[in-house]
């Protein structure tokens, strides 16, 4: 029954994979990586685990600053006032502005363990890009994430 | 025990094999972690969680115990050491519960630290986490719970199948293509000019092949179905066990492969008996 409702209890997942209809979008987002003035190409060379954890939380950030905290929302929108009875322990629950702050610094210290690199100078671009029908992909507009 | 009985029961001996096989894979996965810069040490002590809905990821934030775990260096060493070391001594003695009720709780905790500060709750080691716990089982009911965990697997691939019947994906003609647009762009942005994303391109240009591929995926989790009723054919579920983590890799540039190990399941007793005589390997009742 949880499963058909699609609340999730780890580790008994809905396991949905692939089953939502996909929308074409107007554009797909990638992110464009560059350490010390040099475009890092995580879709190649990484362990899937590696390339996971530098992709999820980079567009964690992205969704955190553009949308805010899901899980606060959530809380928020099922306890509704009774929210105020959990203020001393939502910030086990929530990302607060100081931790959205520290992720550049985060991220360029798993970047260093990933490449072994010493990283002077970090840059993300989130591109907007679309496909053609010349087997390639363009890129329709670009804007700064992190610029550490 | 009559012949019907032995032929559905697995013995001490091909349990404490299956053990081996399965903390064997799970050693190997530890080593790819430890390339993947996913071990706990090695994630820099990581600043945003993501416990979203799950109650369970919820109690652990509540807790603070992903972030103990995480921000202490020496702890993050420790939490790594324990996991190796009790797969490792799990390999050498299959018998010994008390090792692997250490490793259930250490991966339990380091499952929640790769989902949540990975920002994305994953299936993928759902695996390594729910198979070890058939092993505390007594010698008399290890064959019940094993039959458990096949009839999880299955329900797993049946609700992948089902969700999609139901929602319908399997109709509309652009399924495929819009799964593997959206899925390879920057492999194919960064690296346009490989022989793999020739082949991609080539798919893209025939967009009917790809959604022949994803609905060729979507019955093939459909036949899981049919494990409910008999064991008959799991020789050729297990095959497809391990085609369809090729197909998720291939279509969507994501490998579980994961799951595999969950395809045991699906292997009789005679053939993990065979599989253990073949190996050679001796049991101690101890």
């Amino acid at each position: 029954m949880c499963n058909l409702s699609g609340f999730e209890i780890a580790p008994f997942y809905v396991w949905g994979m692939y089953s939502e209809r996909e929308i074409e979008p107007a554009s797909y987002q990638i992110y464009r990586v560059t350490i010390n003035d040099k475009q890092l190409d995580y879709s190649t060379g990484y362990f899937p685990a590696n390339r996971f954890f530098l992709l999820s939380p980079l567009m964690y950030y992205q969704s955190l600053k553009e949308s805010g905290d899901p899980t606060f929302a959530f809380l928020q929108k099922k306890l509704g006032q009774n929210l105020n009875l959990l203020t001393p322990y939502i910030f086990s629950f929530e990302n607060s502005a100081q931790s959205i702050n520290e992720f550049p610094d985060w991220y360029k210290k798993y970047l260093e363990q990933t490449t072994g690199k010493r990283i002077q100078y970090l840059q993300v671009d989130v591109l907007d890009v679309s496909w053609r029908k010349n087997n390639s992909i363009t890129v329709d507009s670009a804007y700064h994430l992190i610029n550490d | 025990m009559t012949n019907q009985e032995s032929q559905n029961n697995f013995s001490e001996a091909d349990s404490a094999f299956l053990c081996r096989i399965v903390f064997v894979v799970i050693l190997v996965d530890l080593f790819f972690s430890g390339f993947s810069n996913t071990l706990v040490h090695q994630l820099q002590s990581p600043v945003l969680k993501f416990p979203y809905l799950d109650p369970v990821f919820l109690l652990m934030h509540f807790l603070h115990i992903p972030e103990l775990v995480t921000s202490y260096k020496l702890i993050a060493w420790l939490w790594d050491f324990i996991l190796f070391a009790s797969a490792t001594a799990i390999i050498f003695f299959p018998r010994k519960k008390w090792l692997i009720v250490v490793f259930i709780i250490f991966y339990f905790i380091y499952y929640i630290i790769f989902n949540s500060f990975g920002a994305h709750h994953t299936h993928s080691l759902v695996p390594f986490l729910l198979t070890p716990v058939v092993f505390l089982f007594s010698k008399k009911s290890f064959s019940f719970a094993w039959q458990g965990l096949r009839y999880f697997f299955l329900f797993a691939y049946s609700a992948a199948f089902l969700w999609k019947f139901f929602r319908f994906s399997w109709l509309y003609t652009d399924q495929g293509i819009l799964i593997m647009k959206k899925n390879l762009a920057p492999y194919l942005y960064f690296n346009p000019n490989t022989f793999l994303a020739s082949v991609y391109f080539w798919f893209i240009n025939h967009p009917s092949l790809l959604q022949v591929l994803y609905v060729t995926g979507f019955v093939m989790e459909g036949l899981f179905i049919i494990g409910f009723f008999t064991k008959k054919y799991d020789p050729v579920l297990f095959i497809i066990s391990l085609i369809l983590p090729l197909g998720f890799w291939f279509m969507a540039d994501a490998l579980f492969y994961e799951m595999a190990l969950f395809g045991l399941t699906l292997l009789s007793p005679a053939i993990i008996a065979k599989g253990r005589i073949m190996a050679s390997i001796p049991f101690h009742k101890r």
